[in-house]
């Protein structure tokens, strides 16, 4: 790490230790709140909106080496509000596309007005049409990520046979909404889209939005993974404290070897998945021909690592982990539901088995 | 973000081991490589199923990297080593490894050497060093007992001050090597008064001493590596004893760090997964070959996941050691990581050998060997590897202490 991806680490570790109380967290979830509007200011301050953005469209050319340092601390934290998705996801598609569209669009994400996010990656996509001069784009997006809570949707469509990235404005009429708490606290939603479009809210078309679709769904990936370490992280560190005070049989159960040897398997997996999720951000960041390759590495060993560590730490604290008040159990669920984000891991490995460089 | 007495593990600089700078180096040793490994140390090198290669081709090795004054790569230029940093150290493992070059027979080098230049005296290193470098001594290692294994501490062979003499007695097993060796370095108990950690010493003893009686142990695989080696009274001169009497455990945990943190376990997996895939391609399936099985290339792809994993933990710590840390812990977390997944690799091969997996072809695995033999090449080394890396998690301090040293030190349970 080098001196500015340091203090980056340390403030954000500060704020989130001091202030992302779990307590108020949960009581927001529950109440269906998708953002703590004062955190997320807090977020603008402190710059993560504006972290990757270069530093003409505004902001502080980080890469992913820093960007992951933050997305381990929201999984360590179990922060909840999807400043991952809008800056660093939808951000990042917005900032690749036309001048007028990164002008009336990026200073909002910036400054924490908007909020973007982006779907499960699709084959297709919405609809793009043209008729009487106006675009419009139609077309139904599932389980949209934090779908409920954002202001603005960035997705993949179809315009014709052609690829494209367009921005919707989930508040416009003729998009509809379903939207549904998930297990991991947050505000998804089905999204239906019947809507015109400004010529600024289209993205990207042809190549580069077919680019975009591989540039920004590997991006999700490490990100995911990122915030996996972290999460995974968490549940040992409670693991380990918990084991130290609970008391059995007259003895801590941390004394316990047949506990000690799992919890040190518990290290091994982190510190293998970080590894990984390490070299990986490195190598995007370098251009290095290996970042495909150790992306979906990444990605498919937290997947493994994170079950297998979770479901440890619920075993290991007994009943009291199967609580909806208990931290530790929200690492298991938020695990369990990036799994699947943006692919499934079998996904994942079939991509890897694909890409792998022959062996000789 | 780390609870208070939990040590997080440091990271160095990030180590990339082919920056330009190497490459040239990297060269430099297949060229090398490419001029001195005769086929029939090449075969050796094929052939071996356990840490050691045929003990003929390996001492020929090493007098061979010992004329070009790389036998030692871990040395320092001062004792003899070609004085190579970090990365090329590990570039010429790895070269080696993948040339099919014969194992050394490493307890001299890599063990016993680094020990004596931190503990041994100056006539000490002056006269055991050279004769390690030139392949002169060949040394096993004296630690384990019949009833002293995991619990090394409650070590019972004992050395008696007697004039200028030790007098040992007791046994020593798990000596590999001991029936080729001449030199054989022990834990021996010096006082049986104190608590046993404190009651131990190390001392160098010459294996041709009377009274001395070295016993073959058959592996499972048929073969002979291990023995048992027997001290009935044997005069060991007090000038052999390494360090300070009764202070032998802080020397032997200095050297089993080196066991230990010294080896690249991602070079041997490297070398398995490429065995592997060879091994898929020539074993049929359907209409093409198991290399095409998609549920052996999923349980594949997920094994290769885990060697990238070890892989970039090893250069982990690799960053961590050259900016001057100490591997500490980290290097039980590979040592279970590298060997369990060696095991599992062992095991996928072992699926695609099948029965061929079954005739023991034990002529066949001597490198003079030019006969026929009853299974496919890719298979023939299968089942003795499978067989001898369950050792892998037994020795140099098993699976079940590597992880009460993580808990312990890493997790301070």
């Amino acid at each position: 790490m080098n001196d500015e991806q340091q203090m980056l680490r340390d403030s954000a570790e500060r704020y989130l230790r001091d202030n992302y109380d779990f307590a108020a967290r949960q009581a927001m979830a529950d109440q269906g709140i998708g953002i703590d509007e004062q955190h997320w200011q807090n977020f603008v301050a402190m710059g993560w909106t504006a972290m990757s953005f270069t530093e003409q469209d505004g902001g502080f050319g980080f890469g992913l080496a820093a960007i992951g340092q933050l997305a381990e601390l929201f999984g360590y934290h179990l922060v909840r509000e999807p400043m991952l998705e809008s800056a660093l996801l939808a951000g990042e598609v917005i900032a690749a596309g036309t001048e007028q569209a990164k002008q009336s669009l990026l200073p909002a994400i910036m400054d924490g007005s908007a909020l973007a996010t982006i779907p499960y990656p699709t084959d297709t996509g919405p609809e793009l049409s043209e008729r009487n001069g106006r675009r419009t784009v139609r077309g139904r997006l599932e389980y949209v990520p934090s779908g409920g809570t954002a202001t603005h949707l960035v997705t993949p469509a179809s315009h014709g046979s052609a690829p494209a990235w367009v921005i919707v404005d989930l508040q416009a009429p003729g998009v509809q909404r379903q939207t549904f708490l998930t297990h991991d606290g947050r505000l998804g939603a089905h999204v239906t889209l019947d809507t015109d479009l400004e010529d600024s809210d289209l993205l990207l078309s042809g190549d580069d939005a077919q680019q975009m679709q591989t540039t920004v769904y590997q991006r999700a990936m490490l990100l995911a993974a990122a915030e996996g370490v972290g999460a995974m992280q968490g549940a040992l560190d409670l693991t380990v404290d918990y084991t130290r005070q609970r008391q059995q049989f007259g003895q801590p159960l941390s004394a316990f070897q047949a506990l000690q040897h799992r919890m040190a398997d518990m290290l091994i997996q982190v510190e293998l998945a970080r590894s990984l999720v390490t070299a990986a951000c490195d190598a995007v960041d370098g251009n290095s021909d290996q970042a495909l390759t150790l992306s979906l590495a990444a990605k498919a060993k937290v997947d493994s690592a994170a079950r297998r560590v979770t479901q440890e730490a619920i075993q290991m604290h007994g009943g009291i982990a199967t609580t909806n008040e208990y931290r530790v159990g929200h690492y298991f669920k938020r695990m369990a539901l990036l799994e699947s984000w943006p692919q499934h891991r079998d996904q994942v490995i079939e991509a890897f088995i694909q890409g792998r460089q022959p062996v000789n | 973000m780390w609870a208070s007495e939990q040590k997080p593990i440091e990271d160095g600089t990030p180590a990339e081991v082919t920056v330009d700078s190497h490459e040239a180096f990297r060269d430099s040793v297949r060229t090398f490589l490419g001029q001195a490994l005769t086929p029939e140390l090449k075969r050796a090198g094929e052939l071996t199923t356990s840490v050691f290669s045929d003990f003929e081709a390996a001492l020929k090795w090493h007098k061979i990297l010992h004329a070009q004054g790389w036998v030692a790569a871990d040395w320092p230029e001062e004792y003899g080593g070609p004085g190579w940093d970090i990365h090329q150290r590990y570039i010429f493992q790895e070269e080696c490894k993948l040339a099919n070059a014969p194992s050394l027979v490493m307890m001299g080098i890599q063990m016993l050497g680094p020990m004596l230049m931190h503990y041994g005296t100056e006539e000490q290193k002056n006269h055991y060093l050279p004769r390690m470098l030139s392949g002169e001594d060949i040394w096993c290692q004296g630690y384990s007992e019949p009833g002293a294994g995991s619990d090394l501490a409650s070590l019972k062979t004992t050395a008696v001050r007697d004039g200028d003499d030790y007098v040992v007695s007791g046994t020593k097993i798990w000596t590999s090597m001991a029936h080729h060796a001449n030199q054989i370095f022990c834990l021996v108990r010096t006082d049986k008064t104190v608590k046993p950690q404190a009651g131990i010493s190390f001392l160098l003893v010459d294996l041709q001493s009377p009274g001395i009686t070295i016993t073959p142990i058959v592996s499972l695989d048929g073969q002979v590596e291990q023995c048992q080696v027997f001290f009935d009274d044997v005069r060991v001169p007090v000038a052999n004893l390494v360090g300070e009497e009764n202070d032998g455990w802080s020397v032997a945990k200095f050297l089993l760090e080196f066991e230990r943190g010294g080896h690249n376990f991602t070079i041997d997996v490297k070398k398995q997964l490429r065995k592997i895939h060879h091994q898929a391609q020539q074993t049929p399936w359907q209409d093409g070959s198991r290399a095409e099985d998609p549920v052996f290339q999923h349980r594949l792809a997920e094994a290769e996941i885990d060697a990238m994993a070890l892989e970039q933990t090893e250069l982990r710590i690799k960053g961590a050691v050259a900016t001057g840390g100490n591997p500490g812990a980290l290097s039980s977390l590979v040592k279970v990581v590298g060997t369990e997944l060696g095991q599992r690799l062992n095991e996928l091969a072992m699926d695609l050998a099948g029965p061929a997996a079954g005739p023991m072809n034990l002529e066949a695995l001597n490198p003079g060997f030019d006969g026929d033999t009853c299974v496919p090449e890719h298979a023939l080394t299968t089942m003795a590897e499978y067989i001898n890396n369950r050792a892998s998690t037994i020795y140099g301090g098993t699976a079940e202490i590597q992880r009460s040293i993580i808990a312990k030190k890493v997790l301070g349970l």
